[in-house]
């Protein structure tokens, strides 16, 4: 029976071993823009029942009101994470935009694919085509026209060029914006970018500024939305946790050896 | 059967069974929704007359802690928690079976429907139905009654349910439960939404209730000690008369 114990305490280490890797991942990331803090899930594992509800506990007819089940311990569910906004932080770049709430900017992907994020940092590549850090064009292709002089983004993500000589600034076309059901559940692909799946939901794409997507802001910068001190706060829970589940594996053993001081 | 040694050896017995209820305590004391076990220890045979000095000790029931757990605030629009004692969620398997459940941690299936997040079983409304939310409507709000309501329209209601004896549901893993009588809906319920229900396991009393099964096991182990010697010593007084 003591099996059963140590086993439910092992996974009580297994889980919150995964829950450190979390946390640190989420510590790593504290300065990564638009990084979104994450969180292991944990679920109970099957039950064993040894006595049924229900089942007789006289001839009268009496039942047992709860009978006895008896758990193995947890396992992981799953990551998720916290969709909450990061603070703004303002930059001198025209081409850092924002979204302040909900949507992700459509990235197209070296594969054909389109990927999602959340980190509005553009550049310009050879083609004066919008991109992000890593090179991976917007959608739709947004080119500037040459000899830009400033550039203005409005909430509703139009971008609107000013060009040496000319008296009005042209509309060069607008961002586009895709929100989804769960975006917590997108699945992580590094480099900021997000890949949608089932769990997600399926993206519905328009633009900033009307129902159900966010607006869009110029001159910033979304931060990482991860807390130091809900981090370490979590961390010490975890490192307790685990402690706890050790503490069972003493507890465990001394009754074992309770057993075997008998057996002699 | 008058021997304390029997008795001592039962207690060890059941000792066995209630510290496994216990690591599984504080192995899910970050489990969502989860809900302390607590065994219970009864007398098996009460005293018939004086002359019957002892009686065993059973466990044949476990009592579930229905405390709710603290809210943990996450930000999520699809994660809700149920601020009221010993009322739950209801998901359907896929055998059109109800489970019942305090992990109130959503998610969307590609149906668009509500589902629970860890065992991706549709949520039921107050009638049993799943929830689904049309396409398109991704602003979800979830009012205190369950109200939910996507762009400003209301779509459903999520279904809470509490029982006469909520004892009687029986754990199924993944935080779901199984009932054998049919649930009423409660007069008063809140949910909040944008958090979930943590563990209800208290670590500290977790620990401390291992400590003491831990010595009780002990002394369970000396009494037994104690009578092996005791009547290994009068078996050699009776013998010794006899010169064998």
């Amino acid at each position: 029976m003591t099996i059963g114990a140590l086993s439910a305490a092992a996974s009580g280490l297994s889980f919150q071993d995964t829950k450190v890797r979390v946390i640190s991942n989420n510590i790593a990331n504290m300065n990564t823009a638009s990084f979104k803090r994450a969180s292991a899930i944990a679920v109970d594992q099957d039950y064993q029942t040894y006595q049924g509800v229900g089942s007789p506990t006289s001839a009268e007819g009496t039942i047992n009101p709860t009978g006895t089940q008896v758990g193995m311990g947890v396992k992981t569910a799953g990551v998720v994470r916290s969709m909450e906004q990061g603070d703004i932080e303002i930059t001198d770049n025209p081409l850092d935009v924002m979204i302040q709430g909900e949507g992700y900017f459509n990235i197209e992907l070296p594969t054909g694919e389109i990927g999602y994020t959340r980190d509005g940092r553009f550049q310009l590549n050879a083609e004066r085509q919008l991109v992000t850090m890593s090179g991976y064009k917007a959608k739709p292709d947004l080119t500037l026209p040459a000899n830009t002089t400033s550039l203005d983004i409005n909430k509703e993500g139009q971008i609107y060029a000013q060009i040496q000589g000319s008296p009005n600034a042209v509309l060069v076309g607008q961002l586009e914006l895709s929100v989804f059901a769960s975006p917590g559940s997108l699945d992580p692909m590094g480099d900021n970018l997000f890949k949608e799946n089932i769990a997600a939901g399926s993206p519905t794409t328009g633009v900033a500024g009307t129902a159900g997507f966010g607006t869009i802001v110029q001159f910033a910068v979304e931060s990482s939305n991860v807390k130091p001190v809900v981090e370490l706060t979590a961390l010490i829970e975890a490192q307790r946790a685990y402690a706890m589940n050790t503490k069972t594996m003493n507890a465990v053993e001394q009754m074992d050896q309770n057993l075997q001081s008998l057996m002699r | 059967m008058d021997s304390p040694a029997y008795l001592a050896a039962q207690h060890m017995s059941i000792a066995r069974n209630n510290i496994q209820i216990l690591a599984n305590n504080l192995a899910n004391a970050s489990t969502s929704g989860f809900q302390a076990d607590r065994p219970l220890v009864a007398e098996f045979e009460p005293k018939k007359n004086f002359m019957d000095s002892l009686s065993f000790a059973v466990n044949n029931e476990n009592f579930r802690d229905t405390t709710p757990g603290e809210i943990t605030h996450t930000g999520n629009i699809l994660d809700v928690a149920i601020a009221t004692k010993d009322v739950y969620f209801s998901v359907q398997n896929s055998k059109g079976e109800n489970l019942y459940t305090r992990n109130g941690q959503l998610e969307l299936n590609e149906e668009r429907q509500l589902v629970q997040g860890s065992s991706k079983l549709p949520l039921s409304d107050t009638n049993k139905s799943p929830i689904t939310i049309p396409a398109g409507m991704n602003d979800i709000k979830i009012a205190g009654d369950g109200t939910i309501s996507a762009n400003g329209k209301m779509v459903a209601k999520i279904g809470v349910f509490k029982f006469a004896n909520s004892q009687s549901l029986v754990k199924q893993g993944n935080t779901l439960m199984k009932a054998s009588t049919e649930p009423t809906t409660p007069d008063k319920v809140a949910l909040v939404q944008r958090g979930y229900e943590a563990s209800n396991v208290n670590p500290v009393l977790a620990l401390a209730q291992m400590i003491e099964l831990q010595r009780e096991d002990s002394q369970d182990a000396f009494v037994i000690e104690t009578y092996k010697e005791q009547s290994g010593q009068q078996i050699d007084d009776l013998l010794k008369p006899l010169n064998v």
